[in-house]
């Protein structure tokens, strides 16, 4: 194959390349640039981006976090115990694991805004709002997938507890004690969740800059600026924060196991 | 080590019915402290389902399970000892296993650390107290699983072919062990199908097939004159 001229030196490295691998190199060299300029930003210690990033951790962990206060005992309670209608509460937790953001977003934005039920509260474009709209995405997914790996722990658990003659309530502190590791797993799916939602955050807090703008939201409004080199190194962020976060965590558990 | 109080635990007619086929049918059955008790027959002939239901594990559709020699009083979880072919081994230590089952009876952390070191110490495993129960072999775990029965401090102990997947060594340990708390005074029920064993361990042996009770002998007595035609073709395609 002939080699096109290559007197110009910027088109010198795709020399030899047909059209296909070329803008193959331009994407990665896209993101290159992208992860040079997100560590940039970081390393810069730039007041907008740092205000964002621990916008969107405060009001994606507080989620999770109360997420996981309900969602942890109501999956090891379904896990232990039965009862009528046990099994179309679990089919419908399932269900929810799947709820579109939009939709959730949508539902918080009636029951808040001036003219809902809950419009008192002026919670409507507030971080409060965000909070409250991800917490009703993630709890399904915690609720669903600790009750999955905690109902495999307590068909093993069984006889004992029942020749032990343990209570309800201590055997799902057992469980939850004892299967702490997959706790963490499904933790860590509803913060993934959390972390990449973008829909619901978008309606209930309105993407309003120093006040309800997180890493999603920018990402979003960067892209439809045509910034999309900025909106690429603020996902490269986004990307570098939820790795960050699940190391501390994998850490902190191992840590914690070994003592 | 442990003390054993002299009871027995008595299944009075007891029942069991699923999908209106009866799995236990009308079964009396005492387990008391004159040796061993070997209970024995074919597969789904229904001794794990008694021994579940002597244990507390299923509740009967009719008769009732009760432990006598202190009052005769009502049967405790507490107070029976359930080794299964499968133990139930927590996600912790060994020490960790043993010191749940004391902890949920309330028993004081000095004394739960004397009795742990004892038990371990018997069933040769105290070297490896710290490690994590899933990594043991299947003898270590039944080892740790006889630990943990022996240290509560059982009133009876049921097992259900508590040796069946173990290497010849470890089953000597674990019937060395049973057959000595037999003879300190410890009512056992041993589910198994080695005939052989049942010859080593039980004193009296009780035949069951579809669900009944059809033969409750002295050891020599059942292998010599079995009370059954049942009994006799198991004895036969047992020992062929």
């Amino acid at each position: 194959m002939t080699p096109p001229n290559t007197k110009n030196g910027f088109f010198q490295c795709f020399a030899g390349f047909n059209k296909n691998d070329i803008l193959s190199r331009f994407l990665v060299m896209e993101l290159l640039i992208a992860i040079k300029q997100a560590f940039v930003l970081l390393a810069t210690g730039d007041a907008d981006l740092y205000e964002v990033i621990f916008l969107s951790l405060k009001v994606n962990l507080t989620a999770v976090g109360l997420a996981a206060a309900i969602g942890l005992p109501l999956g090891a309670l379904l896990a232990t115990t039965k009862f009528r209608g046990h099994s179309a509460l679990v089919a419908l937790i399932n269900t929810l694991m799947g709820l579109p953001p939009v939709v959730v977003g949508l539902f918080v934005y009636m029951m808040i805004s001036r003219s809902g039920p809950l419009g008192v509260l002026e919670l409507l474009y507030t971080p409060t709002a965000m909070i409250v709209a991800q917490m009703i995405l993630v709890t399904p997914i915690i609720t669903a997938l600790s009750r999955q790996a905690l109902a495999r722990m307590h068909a093993d658990y069984q006889p004992l507890f029942i020749m032990l003659g343990l209570p309800p309530r201590k055997r799902m502190m057992t469980l939850i004690k004892d299967g702490w590791v997959d706790l963490l797993t499904a933790l860590l799916a509803g913060l993934g969740r959390a972390m990449a939602e973008v829909g619901a955050v978008m309606i209930v807090g309105g993407n309003i800059n120093h006040f309800t703008r997180v890493m999603t939201t920018s990402i979003t409004l960067e892209t439809s600026r045509g910034n999309l080199a900025t909106a690429l190194s603020l996902g490269v962020v986004l990307l570098f924060m939820t790795l960050m976060i699940n190391a501390l965590v994998v850490t902190l558990g191992r840590r914690a196991q070994h003592d | 080590m442990i003390k054993v109080p002299h009871l027995m635990l008595e299944g009075l007619n007891l029942s069991l019915i699923r999908q209106d086929h009866p799995i236990i049918n009308g079964v009396n059955l005492n387990v008391g402290n004159t040796g061993i008790c070997g209970l024995v027959g074919a597969n789904g002939s229904g001794k794990t389902t008694l021994i579940s239901l002597m244990a507390g594990l299923i509740t009967p559709d009719a008769g009732e399970v009760r432990m006598t020699g202190m009052g005769g009083m009502a049967p405790s979880p507490l107070r029976i000892g359930l080794m299964m072919q499968k133990p139930v081994i927590m996600r912790r230590s060994i020490y960790g296993n043993c010191d749940y089952v004391l902890a949920a009876q309330g028993v004081a952390a000095h004394e739960r650390k004397a009795r742990i070191e004892e038990g371990l110490a018997l069933v040769n495993l105290y070297a490896l107290r710290h490690q994590d129960a899933r990594t043991l072999s299947s003898g270590e775990q039944q080892r740790m699983a006889l630990a943990r029965v022996l240290i509560a401090d059982p009133g009876v102990l049921l097992c259900d072919e508590a040796t069946s997947n173990l290497d010849p060594q470890s089953t000597r340990m674990i019937e060395a062990i049973v057959k000595s708390k037999a003879k300190d005074g410890l009512p056992v029920l041993w589910v198994t199908h080695n005939l052989a064993q049942l010859r080593r361990l039980a004193s009296r042996v009780v035949f069951m097939d579809q669900g009944r009770v059809l033969a409750e002998q002295e050891i020599s007595d059942f292998f010599e004159a079995p009370a059954s035609k049942e009994a006799r073709d198991y004895l036969y395609f047992e020992s062929v």
